[in-house]
C-alpha cells in the first residue's frame, strides 16, 4: 500500500516532469499546489510508473542468432514484428566496396549493342553502369562516383 | 523481391557509412544496416529516402539520388564513356560431375 505521503511526493515528481509550469509550482509543497501543478501539468493521479512508460524493448534474433533492437521501428514507425523475414545474418549477402570497374577498351567490357538491364548513374561526369544480374548477388554496392559516397542497391 | 533498384547517398554529418544487407526483409524489401553503428535503414513507401529507423542515426535519411534502370545498349549511347562493374554472370555454369 503506498502512503499518500509517497503518493504527494510521486505526484510532484510528475508535475515536475509533466510541465515545465509546473516546475516553479512544485516548491511550495502543499496538497493544493502539488492539485495546482498536477492540473497544469496535465497529470492525474496515477502511480508515477504508469505516467511515465517506457516502450517494452522488442528485440529480434536472426538465424546466425545476432540479435537486432528494433524498439524505434516498432514503436515510433509502425513496423510489425511478424513481417520481419529471413534474418539469414549480415555476413549470409556481403556488400561490394569499390569493386573493380571496366572502362570503354577493357577486356569484357560489353558491346555498345549488347541488351541486359543496367542501372545508370552519373554524378559530376562520372558514369557508371551496374549490371542488374550482378547486384542480385550482393545487393548493395558501396561506391564513389564522382568523388560522393553513395550506396547502389538492388 | 520487390524491384527496387536505386541508388542513395550515404553520409550523415560528414560520417561515410558503409551499407549491407541486415538478412532481414520487411514486407519482401531488404533492410540495410550500417557496419558503423548497426543503425537499421529501410526505403519507407511514399519517400524518396533510406531513412533510419533504429540505432543511433534513429530519425536521420539517406536521400535517394537520381539513376536510371534501361537496357546497356541504350545507357551507353547515352553515356559513351560510361565504366560498368566487371560482371560475374557471364560465367560458365557449373556442370554436374560426368557419371
Amino acid at each position: 500500500m503506498v502512503s499518500l505521503g509517497d503518493r504527494f511526493s510521486k505526484t510532484i515528481l510528475q508535475a515536475a516532469r509533466g510541465a515545465s509550469l509546473a516546475d516553479c509550482l512544485v516548491f511550495f509543497v502543499t496538497p493544493a499546489a502539488v492539485l495546482a501543478a498536477a492540473a497544469l501539468g496535465g497529470c492525474s493521479f496515477t502511480d508515477v510508473n504508469d505516467e511515465i512508460s517506457v516502450p517494452e524493448k522488442v528485440v529480434l534474433t536472426d538465424q546466425t542468432g545476432k540479435k537486432w533492437d528494433i524498439t524505434t521501428a516498432v514503436h515510433k514507425y509502425g513496423f510489425e514484428v511478424e513481417r520481419f523475414e529471413f534474418g539469414l545474418g549480415p555476413d549470409a549477402i556481403k556488400p561490394l566496396i569499390e569493386p573493380e570497374m571496366l572502362s570503354p577498351g577493357d577486356a569484357g567490357y560489353p558491346s555498345d549493342d549488347d541488351v541486359f538491364l543496367v542501372i545508370g548513374v552519373s554524378i559530376g561526369g562520372d558514369d557508371r553502369a551496374y549490371g542488374k544480374m550482378d547486384l542480385t548477388k550482393s545487393e548493395v554496392v558501396d561506391e564513389y562516383i564522382g568523388g560522393a559516397p553513395v550506396a547502389v542497391t538492388y | 523481391m520487390a524491384d527496387l533498384a536505386a541508388v542513395y547517398s550515404r553520409t550523415v554529418d560528414g560520417e561515410v557509412l558503409t551499407l549491407g544487407a541486415s538478412g532481414w526483409t520487411y514486407d519482401r524489401l531488404f533492410v540495410l544496416y550500417d557496419y558503423e553503428t548497426e543503425s537499421l535503414w529501410y526505403h519507407l513507401p511514399g519517400t524518396n529516402a533510406l531513412a533510419c529507423v533504429s540505432g543511433p542515426y534513429e530519425g536521420r535519411e539517406l536521400p535517394e539520388l537520381v539513376s536510371v534502370v534501361e537496357p546497356w545498349n541504350r545507357w551507353k549511347l547515352s553515356f559513351p564513356n560510361t565504366k560498368i562493374l566487371q560482371s560475374n554472370h557471364n560465367e560458365v555454369p557449373c556442370r554436374g560431375p560426368s557419371r
